[in-house]
Order: structure tokens, then C-alpha cells, then sequence
């Protein structure tokens, strides 16, 4: 998955488990909680569909380097190979 | 104080041995213990978290280290926070706001809140926090119930949540705006900072009856509008004996109370019980991320840790590993409440921080901590505990006349009741004095929990005898939710329900009928979540929606919440009987 595809994907997923995130509006360097309304259960899921969908184990050390749009796609470029 | 006694890890329990604690406590002893206002002029929350501190040895010691978000770090100690109070009470009577009116605040964990708490009881308000991650619907609610005539907030809150209500909120006079940092304030609203600046440094608390209001916690309802719970200006007695007793709080230490403000135990054991025993309180606005958290019970020598069972679970996710990593070696004591802990999590403290979490109990409306696992006692894993000095507690089963018949056999299922007259118990629900009246019976307070006793006195949490959700510690009405949906044109009935969850304990799900013409594909889903979170917030809005054809009724036309569980739980439709009482 290219970098396009991988933000597509992650913006999908975030999008399904807060359908009320205005994609255009997100800044993708900011972390997600200083944005928009996303408690623990929500961050958790999201991680948790995101290891499902692509395929990737992401331990929990990790999950703070996933609090944001940028971090995701480079923690995920780097983890799929992309 | 003895400069020999032991401190921080080694200082010896309030309570070293549970029985002889209970027999020679009384609450005169207990309030005879707090100083009470000069020449005998009653008895005000403020004066004995922060005044009283800062005019004896006290005044040089932190109050307050608050932890930014961005890394920064400040200290305030309990004489620079009398002085800010003191200016935040003449604020308040600058802008002519009465004894007896409503000081709300919409704000994260932020010393901001501990201001205008203590400063509103200054000047004789009554203080109202509000969850700041709940959306407009539930804000609008409770500002309006309350009555609210002032509202300290932050610009970007304020912005989000409140702005686009204003007008439907006369009562609200005044919007206090924390951290502008010389930003302009928006029209309407006021620059606190500046306000602050620009008050006298000194207040005198007038004459303060201990039964006068002081307190205002919003609480869920299974059905109509969210119950305000009033406390009075006593119930800090309860707050004080409780944090010495069930969470061993001593004055020489560091504290951290995890809990959002937004919740009673963010005000009885994040504000007042740490400040009336004169500890160090760490204020850490940032949100929840074990390895940061991990750092600041390192870095900052934390004694006593008062947590949540969902972070407990988290942590736990994380494994021991990590845990390894970090020097606890300050921790003293570690305590949890909010929902049942899981025996795992009693167990797994010990592991990661060579001490065990204790599982305590109580309710918006108890104020204080009415069943808990004391440092001294065997823990039972699971267990809530036993009742804190000062309280009696029964299992009881309703009769519907005017008594209740209390259960005195071991294991027994039945509701938790404590015998009325403790200092913190709430005094009424906010213009509902029938809602409030049905809470007791034969001199007994009804808790709505339902709980057995074993035959060691220990309290076992079985479940809440009505359709509330318990969501990672977060009390939530379902109809609240159901409203919100409703308000949806697709959908034309709904009815919502805690499912269990391994880590929040339960989720908001709900079940929805759409009216015809409508389907439920993606889109819609995907539509009715964004709208209920948007109204209610992420934590009360709903994670599930699913459509039915229809649901489950009683005669009377009531959704039955009860039997919508039961389905989704694949429990038996059959125990149903002795849970319900609508059937």
C-alpha cells in the first residue's frame, strides 16, 4: 500500500468509528484528542480495526506514536513496507 | 508534628485496625476535627481545604502542581491559592453574584477548576462541574436545571459547546474564560485572567451555615431529565474523614486522583479531600497514555493513586513489562473507583507496582466513599469492601409500603441501603422533591445497586437495579441517549443499553426502529452515530446501533430496556422476573 492508499484506508476507519470527524478540517500533525471528540474505547478500537484491515501487529508501547494523521501513516508506511 | 514520623512510603495507616477504627469513630469526633470558621461563624468547604492551611505552617507548601499538556509545569502553593480564591470569591461579588447562585465550570483537569470551586464556596455559590467532553445537548440540559449564572470555561469550549446556546440560556449572566493569555475575549464573555488581576487579593468567607447549599452534581435518570444532586457545605466532614480513612491520605503527601472533573469524584477526592488533609495534589491536564502516566508517578513521588478501573485495564493490556521500566518506590497506596475492578486488576497492581489496587464504592448522591478495601484490611479480590467508619449499610428488598425488609443472611442478593444521616449525603434532587423523597425508605437510603454480603462482612457488587449504563466509570441515563435519537427523522423508536465490554465494563448500544422508507445501510448508521455523538458527546453518544423491526414493550407502552440486554447478553429470557419490576 502506497502512502495515498494508506491514508485513504486510515481516514476510512477513523471516519467509521467517528462518523461525526470532518476529514477536511483535520490537520493532519495536530493529535487527533486536540481536534476532535475521541475518548479511550474509540482510540482503542481504531487501533484495533486498523491491525485488522492491514494486516499489522501494533503492539500497545506503540499506540501513542498513532495520535495523529502523520504518525499513523509513517508508523504504518514503516510497518507494511510502504 | 513529630519530625520522626515516617513519611511518604513508610508513613504508618490512618486506620491500622478496622474494627476498633469503626467503634471509636463518630461523626461530632470527625467534625471536631476540622477548625471550622473563626468565632464559631459555621462551617464553609473553603476555609477548611485552603484558608485554614494558609494562615498556619502550611502557607509555603503545593497545593497544586499542575502538569500542562505541553510539558510545562506549576506550582501553586496553598497561600498563593487563598489568594487567588480570595480574588476569584470578590470577582464573583464584583459582579454581583448572590449567595446561593450557581457557579458552573466546563474545564479539564486544570487548577482553573480548583479556583472557582473553593472561590464560588467563598462566596457562599454553589459550585457545578460539568464533563467537559459531553456535547451541547447534555451541556444545555444541566446549565438550564441549574440555573447557572456563571460559567467559567475555556475560549475553545466555549466556541464549540456553549456560544450556539447562549441565547437559550437566560440565566447565565456571566462566562469566565480561563487561559486567553491576552487573546481578546469573544463578545459575551469575560477574560478571567484580567478579572483576577484587577480583584482585591482579600476576602473574608462570611458567617456559613453548614446546611447551606455548596454542591451540585449532575446525575442520570433512567427516565426524564438528568438529576441534580445538591450537597451541602458539612458534607465536607465526610470528604475529609473518608480521604484519611479509605484512601489513607496523610499531609505529607503526594497525591493523584485521575478522575475528570466533570464527576463527583473529581470534586469529593480531586478538590476537597486532598486539600482539607493538606497534601500536594498533582493536576495533570493531559489524557489518559500509560507511559506518560507511568512518568508522572515517578517524577512526581506519587503516594496515593485514586484511579479507574478502565485505566486499570489498559494498563493492563500494556503488560508488566513496560511497568518494570519505572521506579514506583513513592507509591504508598492505590485505590480505584467507578466500577467493579475485576480480581485480575486487584491482583495485577501487585505485580506491576508491588501493591494492590483497592476497589472502593459510593454514588453522586453518598458524596463520599461509603464501602471500600482499606489498607490495613485483607483485600477480596472483586469484593468493594466494607463500609467505612461512620456508615451502616444493609441489603434490603422493597416492600412497597413505606418500609424495607432488611436481608441479614450471607450471600443474600438484595439492594445496598445506608442508614440516612451521614455528613455528605445529598439533601435533595433540584426541583424534584418526589424524585428525591423515593429514594429512602424506613430511614434507610436505596442505592439502586444491587450487592450481596458474604459471611466476612465484605460487599459484592452484583449490578444497578435500574437500566443505568455504566460506561469506563461514566454513569449514563439511557434516555438521555434514546431522546437524542429520536430527534433523528429516520428513526422512530429507541431504546439503548450498556453491552458488556472487557474494557469500558459497558458500551452504549442502540437499538433503533427507523420509520418507514428508511434502511439501515452504511450511510445511515454512519449518520445516526455522527448525530447522537455530535449532540451528546463521545462518551455518552452511543459506539453501537443496530435496527430492529420493533421492540420489546410492556402494556403500558414502556421500551423494555431490561429484555433488549438480556437478548444482546444471551442471558436467559427467564431471569428476567427478578430483575424487572416493569414486566
Amino acid at each position: 500500500m502506497n502512502r495515498k492508499e494508506l491514508r485513504a484506508e486510515t481516514l476510512a476507519i477513523l471516519l467509521e468509528i467517528v462518523p461525526d470527524l470532518e476529514p477536511e478540517r483535520l490537520d493532519g500533525k495536530a493529535s487527533f484528542r486536540d481536534q476532535f471528540e475521541i475518548d479511550s474505547i474509540d482510540y482503542l478500537n481504531f487501533v484495533l480495526t486498523l491491525e485488522k484491515r492491514l494486516g499489522v501487529a501494533i503492539p500497545e508501547v506503540d499506540y501513542p506514536r498513532l495520535s495523529s494523521l502523520e504518525g499513523c501513516l509513517a508508523y504504518l508506511e514503516s510497518k507494511t513496507g510502504g | 508534628m513529630n519530625e520522626e514520623t515516617p513519611t511518604g512510603r513508610n508513613a504508618p495507616p490512618n486506620l491500622a485496625d478496622y474494627e476498633a477504627g469503626c467503634a471509636a469513630f463518630s461523626w461530632e469526633a470527625a467534625r471536631a476535627g476540622l477548625e471550622g470558621l473563626p468565632g464559631g461563624a459555621g462551617l464553609n468547604i473553603a476555609h477548611e481545604a485552603v484558608d485554614r492551611h494558609a494562615a498556619g505552617s502550611r502557607r509555603a507548601r503545593v497545593a497544586l502542581r499542575a502538569l500542562g499538556r505541553d510539558g510545562s509545569v506549576r506550582e501553586i502553593t496553598y497561600g498563593a491559592l487563598r489568594e487567588l480564591t480570595d480574588r476569584f470569591a470578590n470577582v464573583l461579588r464584583d459582579l454581583g453574584v448572590e449567595r446561593g447562585e450557581a457557579v458552573f465550570s466546563l474545564l479539564g483537569r486544570v487548577p482553573e477548576l480548583h479556583v472557582a470551586a473553593v472561590g464560588a464556596w467563598k462566596n457562599r455559590g454553589v459550585f457545578c462541574p460539568l464533563f467537559s467532553a459531553f456535547g451541547p445537548e447534555p451541556i444545555r440540559t444541566r446549565l438550564e436545571i441549574g440555573r447557572a449564572r456563571v460559567l467559567v470555561t475555556t475560549a475553545a469550549l466555549y466556541r464549540r459547546k456553549v456560544e450556539p446556546l447562549r441565547a437559550a440560556l437566560p440565566h447565565l449572566a456571566h462566562v469566565l474564560l480561563a487561559g486567553l493569555e491576552g487573546a481578546a475575549a469573544p463578545a459575551g464573555t469575560h477574560d478571567l485572567d484580567r478579572l483576577l488581576r484587577a480583584a482585591d487579593a482579600r476576602f473574608e468567607i462570611p458567617p456559613t451555615d453548614p446546611q447551606a447549599p455548596a454542591l451540585l452534581h449532575f446525575t442520570s435518570g433512567t427516565t426524564g431529565r438528568p438529576k441534580g444532586a445538591l450537597h451541602v457545605h458539612e458534607a465536607v466532614v465526610a470528604h475529609h474523614a473518608t480521604g484519611r480513612l479509605a484512601l489513607d491520605l496523610h499531609p505529607d503527601d503526594i497525591y493523584w486522583c485521575t478522575a475528570d472533573p466533570g464527576w463527583v469524584t473529581g470534586i469529593s477526592y480531586g478538590v476537597i479531600a486532598p486539600l482539607t488533609a493538606g497534601a500536594t495534589l498533582v493536576v495533570d491536564e493531559g489524557e489518559f497514555d500509560v507511559e506518560r502516566w507511568y512518568r508522572v508517578l515517578q517524577e512526581q513521588g506519587v503516594n496515593v493513586w485514586y484511579t479507574a478501573p478502565t485505566a486499570v485495564r489498559m494498563m493492563m493490556k500494556y503488560g508488566v513489562k513496560v511497568a518494570r521500566g519505572y521506579d514506583f518506590s513513592a507509591l504508598r497506596f492505590l485505590a480505584s473507583v467507578g466500577e467493579p475492578l475485576n480480581p485480575e486488576a486487584v491482583r495485577w497492581g501487585r505485580e506491576a507496582f508491588g501493591l494492590p489496587f483497592h476497589d472502593n464504592w459510593w454514588q453522586t448522591e453518598t458524596g463520599a466513599i461509603m464501602i471500600a478495601n482499606f489498607r490495613t484490611m485483607a483485600i477480596r479480590p472483586g469484593s468493594m469492601g466494607r463500609p467505612v467508619p461512620g456508615i451502616e449499610a444493609a441489603i434490603v428488598r422493597r416492600t412497597g409500603g413505606p418500609g424495607v425488609e432488611v436481608v441479614e443472611e450471607a450471600d443474600a442478593i438484595g439492594e445496598l441501603a445506608l442508614r440516612c444521616g451521614w455528613p455528605s449525603m445529598f439533601r435533595g434532587y433540584l426541583d424534584d422533591e418526589a424524585r428525591y423523597r423515593k429514594c429512602f425508605a424506613g430511614g434507610w437510603y436505596l442505592t439502586g445497586d444491587l450487592v450481596r454480603r458474604d459471611a466476612g462482612g465484605y460487599f459484592w457488587f452484583v449490578g444497578r437495579a435500574d437500566d443505568l449504563i455504566k460506561s469506563a466509570g461514566h454513569l449514563i441515563g439511557p434516555f438521555e441517549v434514546e431522546s437524542v435519537l429520536m430527534e433523528h427523522p429516520a428513526v422512530a423508536e429507541a431504546g439503548v443499553i450498556g453491552k458488556p465490554d472487557p474494557m469500558a465494563g459497558e458500551i452504549v448500544k442502540a437499538f433503533v426502529v427507523l420509520k418507514p422508507g428508511h434502511v439501515m445501510d452504511r450511510e445511515l448508521q454512519r449518520q445516526l452515530l455522527a448525530h447522537a455523538r455530535r449532540r451528546l458527546g463521545a462518551v455518552v453518544g452511543p459506539k453501537e446501533i443496530e435496527a430492529r423491526p420493533e421492540l420489546p414493550k410492556t402494556r403500558s407502552g414502556k421500551i423494555m430496556r431490561r429484555l433488549l440486554k438480556a437478548r444482546e447478553t444471551g442471558q436467559p429470557a427467564g431471569d428476567l422476573s427478578t430483575l424487572s419490576n416493569d414486566a
